[in-house]
C-alpha cells in the first residue's frame, strides 16, 4: 500500500546544465529581450553580481546563476509551477543552441515538516541503522544520506558500462524547518554529449529535458513516498 | 604565495563562491577561478576552507568578486492545483482552454477565462494553440497576510527552431509512413 509522505512545507525545482557558458550575456534584461522573461521581472530582478566569470540574479520564480561552466536554474518559494523553470531552461537552451553542453541534472528539493523528534529520529535510524555505530558514539543519529544508483533500465545487470547518468538521493534534517523538520534532495544527472565534444550544441540537453522532466519529477515523488514509507 | 577561499556549503549546494582577479606585473591580468570553489563539495555540509597553492609568485590579489546566492523571497507560494492547458478559442472578453491537471492527474477539462485575468505582459503571448499554467494556491505575505490566488501565466519559449520544424516533419513523415500513407 502506498503511504503518503506529509505534505512538504517548501519545495524548489533545479535544472543543472554543465557546459560552456558566458554569464555576461545571461542577464535578465537579455532574457526579456529573447522574451523568456516579462519585461518586469526584469526591470525588478534583483542582481546579485555580472561579471566575467559569474552571473547571479533573481526573479520573482526563479534564480539563475551563471559560470563559466555551469548554468543553475532554480524556483523560489513564490513559483506557481514547475514547468515554467523547465520552459525557461528549454528557451535558454534554444536560444544559445551552439553552447556546448554535456550534462543536464534535474533536482527536485522538498522539506517535509515532521510531527515531533522522535518520529524524525525513527525515520532516521530506518534508513541508517544505529547498531554498527553504538559502543563507539552515544545515541548515533543520521546527519546525511547519500545513495546512488543508475535509473533503472539503463543499467545493465553485470555489465560494466556506464549508465548515461546517475540519480543521487539526499536525506537530511531540514535547516528551514528546524527543529524536526527533513529534506529529500533528487538529483537526476544524464550525460547527454562527451565533455570534449566542442560541436555538440543544446540539442542533446534539450531532448533530455523534455523527455525527462515530468518522469523524474515523478521519480522524486515516488522515491519520497518510499523514504517515509521505511519509517 | 597562496590564497584561502573560504566556501560555505548549505545543502551541499554552495552559497558563496570567490573570484580571484590577479594583476601579474605589467604583462596583463590572469584571472584564476580556484577549481576547488566549482561544487566539488563534501557531503558533511560543513565549511570548508581550500588553500590555493598554485598561484603565481610575481601575482598580486586584486579585490575579489564574491557573490552570495539570492536569498529565497521571505513570500511563498503554495499551491492547490495546478494545471497546464492549451488555447482551443478566443472571444471579445473571454478564452477557451483546454486543461492537463498537473497536481493530480485524470481527464482533460476544459475552461473558459476572461481575458481580465491574462497578465498585460503575456495579452501578445494569447494565440490558439498557446500553452498556458494555471495556479491555485495560497501566497502567504510575510506580513502573515494569507491570500487565496488564481495564477495565470504563458508558456514563453522561443519561437520554433529549425531543428525543431526538421524534427516535427521527419516525426510526421514516420508517423504517416507507419499509417501507410505517402508524402502526398
Amino acid at each position: 500500500m502506498a503511504v503518503k509522505p506529509p505534505t512538504p512545507e517548501l519545495r524548489s525545482n533545479r535544472v543543472v546544465l554543465r557546459g560552456s557558458f558566458n554569464p555576461r550575456i545571461l542577464q535578465p534584461a537579455w532574457l526579456a529581450a529573447q522574451k523568456l522573461i516579462r519585461e518586469a521581472e526584469s526591470e525588478n530582478a534583483e542582481i546579485t553580481i555580472i561579471h566575467e566569470e559569474a552571473t547571479v540574479f533573481a526573479i520573482d520564480w526563479a534564480i539563475i546563476e551563471a559560470e563559466r561552466e555551469r548554468l543553475r536554474l532554480a524556483t523560489t518559494s513564490k513559483s506557481e509551477t514547475p514547468e515554467q523553470l523547465r520552459d525557461l531552461a528549454v528557451g535558454i537552451l534554444e536560444t544559445l543552441d551552439h553552447t556546448p553542453v554535456h550534462v543536464v541534472a534535474i533536482q527536485s528539493i522538498a522539506h517535509y515538516p515532521m510531527a515531533s523528534q522522535e518520529s524524525r529520529d525513527a525515520l532516521g535510524w530506518k534508513l541508517v541503522p544505529p547498531e554498527p555505530f553504538e559502543g563507539e558514539i552515544v545515541r548515533p543519529g543520521m546527519a546525511a544520506l547519500h545513495v546512488n544508483g543508475a535509473r533503472p533500465g539503463e543499467a545493465m545487470e553485470g555489465s560494466k558500462a556506464p549508465a548515461s547518468g546517475l540519480v543521487t538521493i539526499s536525506v537530511e534534517p531540514s535547516h528551514p524547518l528546524a527543529p524536526h523538520g527533513v529534506f529529500i534532495q533528487v538529483d537526476d544527472r544524464y550525460s547527454v554529449a562527451d565533455a570534449e565534444a566542442a560541436n555538440v550544441g543544446t540539442g542533446p540537453a534539450i531532448a533530455c529535458i523534455q523527455e525527462n522532466w515530468e518522469t523524474s519529477l515523478k521519480r522524486a515523488e515516488r522515491i519520497a513516498e518510499r523514504i517515509f514509507a521505511a519509517a | 604565495m597562496s590564497q584561502s577561499v573560504v566556501v560555505e556549503t548549505f545543502e551541499r549546494e554552495p552559497r558563496e563562491a570567490q573570484v580571484i582577479e590577479l594583476v601579474e606585473g605589467d604583462g596583463g591580468t590572469l584571472r584564476y577561478v580556484p577549481p576547488a570553489v566549482r561544487p566539488e563539495l563534501k557531503p558533511d555540509g560543513e565549511l570548508e576552507a581550500i588553500c590555493v597553492d598554485d598561484v603565481p609568485s610575481t601575482a598580486r590579489v586584486v579585490p575579489p568578486a564574491i557573490w552570495r546566492s539570492p536569498d529565497a523571497p521571505k513570500d511563498t507560494f503554495q499551491s492547490l492545483q495546478r494545471w497546464e492547458g492549451v488555447v482551443t478559442r478566443i472571444d471579445d472578453d473571454s478564452f477557451v482552454g483546454r486543461l492537463v491537471d498537473l497536481s493530480n492527474g485524470g481527464p482533460a477539462e476544459e475552461v473558459e477565462l476572461p481575458l481580465t485575468d491574462v497578465p498585460a505582459e503575456d495579452h501578445d503571448l494569447l494565440e490558439l494553440g498557446a500553452v498556458f499554467y494555471w495556479a491555485i494556491g495560497y501566497r502567504d505575505e510575510v506580513s502573515g497576510q494569507r491570500q487565496r490566488v488564481s495564477a495565470l501565466r504563458f508558456r514563453r519559449l522561443p519561437v520554433w527552431s529549425a531543428s525543431e520544424l526538421q524534427a516535427a516533419t521527419e516525426r510526421a513523415s514516420r508517423v504517416a509512413a507507419a499509417l501507410g500513407r505517402g508524402e502526398g
